[in-house]
This record gives C-alpha cells, structure tokens and sequence, in this order.
C-alpha cells in the first residue's frame, strides 16, 4: 500500500500540470486534482499491483473532469462572450511568451475530447495505447482526434480566423 | 518496389512524432519528410506544438506540491469506499484507528526496526506535515499554562486535562493519554496535550513539554498509511529547529527552540519509551 502512495505523490505534479492544462486555471486545476486523490485514495482497496498507476489516476481525473464539464453544461450560467474570439486573427509575435498565449488560447478552442488527447500524448507523454484506455476509446478515435488537433492548431498559430466553439448563453 | 511516393497522412506525421509507427513505416515517412518540403514543414510545426506544450505548462509540474493535495495523498485509508472519507475531517472513527495503530506498534515492539526501515520516503513528503507541527506549537506555546489543557501528571501519567480528569478524556481525546517517559532525561515537564487537525485530514496528538529553562517543546504524532519507517532527522523552518522520524503507523515531529542535539536526545528517549520489556506504551493507548 505504501507503494501505492508513493507513486500517487510523484503522480501529483503531472496531474496537477494537466488539469492546469486542461482548465487554464491554477484554482480549479488544483480542485480538480484534488478530487481525483481523493477518489483514488477511498478506491486504493481496488488497485492492482502492477497495472499502470499513472492511467489510473489520469482515468479518474479524466473522468473527474468529464463530470464536472456536464455537470457545468447542465447548469448553464451567463457567460461573457470570450475575449479571446478574433484574437488569433492576428499575425504571430515575434515574442515567445505571446506565441505561447496564442496557443493557450487556441487550445482551449478545441473540442474537449481533441484538447484531451493532444495535452495527454502531446504534453504527459502518454502512447495511444495509455491514452486509448484514460479516455475508453479505440486506439484509432485516439489518432484521428490528435491528427485533428494538431492541424486546427497549425492553421490557427498560423493566422487562420478562429472558429471559436459556440459559446452557451442562458436560455 | 515502385517509385510512387506513398501517402502520408497527417495521423501519419503525428504517430511518427509520437514514436507510435513500427519501423517499416517510420522509415517511409522520414524519408517522405525529407524529399517533401511542404510535409516537412508540417512536421517541423507539429513538433513545435510539443515543445511549446511543455514550455507553457512544465513549471506548474515543477512547483512545490501544495499541502491540501498532500495531505489527502498521505491521509489515512477511507473506512468506507462509497467515497469522500479521504477528505472528511477527524472523526472518532479515526481516533480510534490511530489507537488500534499505536497498540499495534506497541505489541509489535522495537526490536530492530531502524535496521529493518524499508525504505524512507522523500523528505519533502513530510513537508506538509513538519509546517504543521511548527504552527501547532506556536499556538499552543502562546497559550500554555491555560487552564484548559493545563495537566496534572503523577509518575508520567497524565491523570488530568484541565479539570477534565483521565477517566473522562474520551469525551476529548477518545482514548487515554499518556506522556511519553522522559524521566531519564529528567528536565522535561509535560505542560498540556490537545487533539489538533489543524486544517488536516486525520486526528493528531501534540503534547506540550516545559523544561527546566521554562523553554517549550512539543511533541505532534500524527497517523500516517504509508507504512514507512523513516530514521530521526531534522531540519529548521521559521526559527524553530525540528527532529522528526516515522515508526509504524506514525509519524512523529519535536519542535523547540533547542539545539537540533538536544532535541534529538528527547526524541531517543521518546523513541526508547515505548521500548523492549517496558509495559507502559508511549504517546496514547487504549489500556
């Protein structure tokens, strides 16, 4: 058991870097961690030594995470049209710091389950296999909706006019 | 073998940058990258958003872990799986877990256990949990002697808290309590005792100790799961020295103003307290 817990701690500040990823935002990244150890911790009972500990908690915080998104969606608040409509209609600085805003931002245009695949293999390292299991779809689904990230990100960086997800306004 | 440039597709690129392809293919794409300028600036972008990936989100994989998360992975086991026990705060159901912990470590003796130490965690682990001990004896060390948790002690034993006597500390504490023996060192006065959690998720125990210069020491035992043995150590943090050391299902922290020398002697005497061919157990016990 002891094991166990020393490997959810190292896994931590992976966690903690994808859900920041995930969310852009240091707060509810951390919660959403949180929420994860803690049902990782009331489920150590059922973990198996020797299956993957780093895709179980990245299931649990997948999954976390996908909760919370239906929960949010279920419960539509109002929501100020994005300040980032438009913006990266604008030619790419020469400053790193913004190429790197630019694609923050353009990541968070893409679909959840395109935005998930590209932070879990492109930035946790994860092979599709590992990722194929977090997200519970076929290794194929895995590919195709990376190669789609990556080319909507391409046109994007690369001056494309944003298409931004339609935004939820309350009924 | 035909000469007809094969067919790379973007999932093509993407799995070669990912490594995913077997070697036959990976041959092919890379020698389609090389005679192909547009797909080769392709990939050149996609392996730039890895790398700029990793620019905007490494730090927060490199910042200190903060102490909420910590302490849920380093909390106690749930009691229950239906969920959210990791989180709850102290309850009596975890008082008497750490008693049924103590009286095992009790029956379990010493016998060689800094020999038999599997393996140490990381010290940062117990980061979370040697600031708490700090900030718990700065409160109690501003508050002591108080009438509520003032003791009345006869040969070691703790026969009263306040006005609450021994027989009554379960409405407190939930189990008995007793000081550990100090007596050999024999300038060390056990001044108060309180249940702390101190923001944490399992019950804690810190025990308050005066010695003969009316300087304050305290003791802070808090359960833990990991089941790792960690020998004495120490370390400073906001001018106070700590010598801290996990034993069973204990993790255990002395923190003073005292010399790191001192204070470890007090944590030999506590540690041998509860020793061989003694039948008084150490820090709290079911009896």
């Amino acid at each position: 058991m002891g094991d166990v817990r020393a490997g959810i701690v190292e896994c931590i500040p992976h966690l903690r870097r994808y859900a920041r990823a995930l969310t852009k935002d240091v707060d509810k990244a951390d919660d959403l961690v949180q929420d994860c150890l803690t049902k990782a911790i009331n489920k150590e009972e059922k973990w198996q030594t020797g299956t993957n500990l780093r895709a179980w908690l990245f299931t649990i915080l997948h999954n976390q995470f996908m909760d919370d998104m239906r929960r949010q969606a279920a419960r539509p608040t109002l929501v100020a049209i994005d300040d980032n409509v438009g913006k990266l209609s604008n030619p790419p600085s020469q400053e790193s710091s913004v190429e790197l805003k630019r694609l923050e931002t353009a990541l968070h245009t893409l679909p959840v389950d395109q935005r998930v695949v590209i932070l879990l293999v492109g930035l946790e390292g994860m092979n599709y296999a590992e990722a194929a299991e977090i997200i519970s779809t076929p290794i194929g689904t895995v590919r195709s909706r990376l190669s789609r990230a990556r080319e909507t990100l391409r046109q994007l960086m690369a001056g494309a006019e944003l298409t931004s997800p339609p935004k939820r306004r309350p009924a | 073998m035909t000469d007809t440039p094969l067919e790379i597709s973007d999932e093509d690129l993407g799995a070669y940058i990912d490594g995913e392809l077997d070697v036959a293919r990976h041959e092919q794409v890379a020698a389609a990258i090389a005679g192909d300028a547009v797909l080769a600036g392709k990939f050149a972008n996609f392996s730039k958003q890895k790398v700029d990936l990793h620019a905007l989100y490494d730090s927060y994989a490199k910042e200190p872990v903060p102490a909420r998360l910590l302490d849920i992975a380093l909390a106690a086991p749930a009691a229950s799986p239906t969920g959210g026990a990791a989180a709850a705060p102290p309850s009596k159901s975890q008082w008497m877990s750490l008693a049924a912990g103590i009286a095992l470590f009790v029956a379990g003796g010493v016998g060689g256990w800094f020999s038999q130490y599997i393996q140490a965690p990381d010290s940062y682990l117990l980061e979370p949990i040697i600031r708490q001990a700090v900030l718990a004896h700065q409160i109690l060390e501003s508050e002591a002697p108080d009438d509520a948790n003032r003791l009345t002690i006869e040969n070691d034993d703790i026969v009263a808290v306040g006005n609450t006597s021994v027989g009554n500390i379960a409405a407190g504490f939930e189990v008995p309590i007793r000081a550990p023996a100090l007596k050999a060192l024999g300038r060390y006065t056990p001044v108060a005792v309180r249940e702390t959690s101190g923001g944490t998720t399992a019950p804690t125990a810190q025990l308050l100790y005066r010695d003969v210069d009316q300087g304050f020491i305290s003791l802070y035992v808090k359960p833990h799961s990991t089941r790792r043995g960690l020998p004495f150590d120490n370390r400073e943090l906001d001018g106070y020295n700590t010598v801290y050391w996990i034993d069973g299902p204990l993790t255990y922290v002395l923190v003073g103003r005292k010399d790191p020398a001192q204070l470890a002697d007090m944590a030999q005497a506590i540690y041998r307290s509860r020793g061989i061919g003694e039948t008084k157990p150490a820090i709290l016990t079911t009896e």
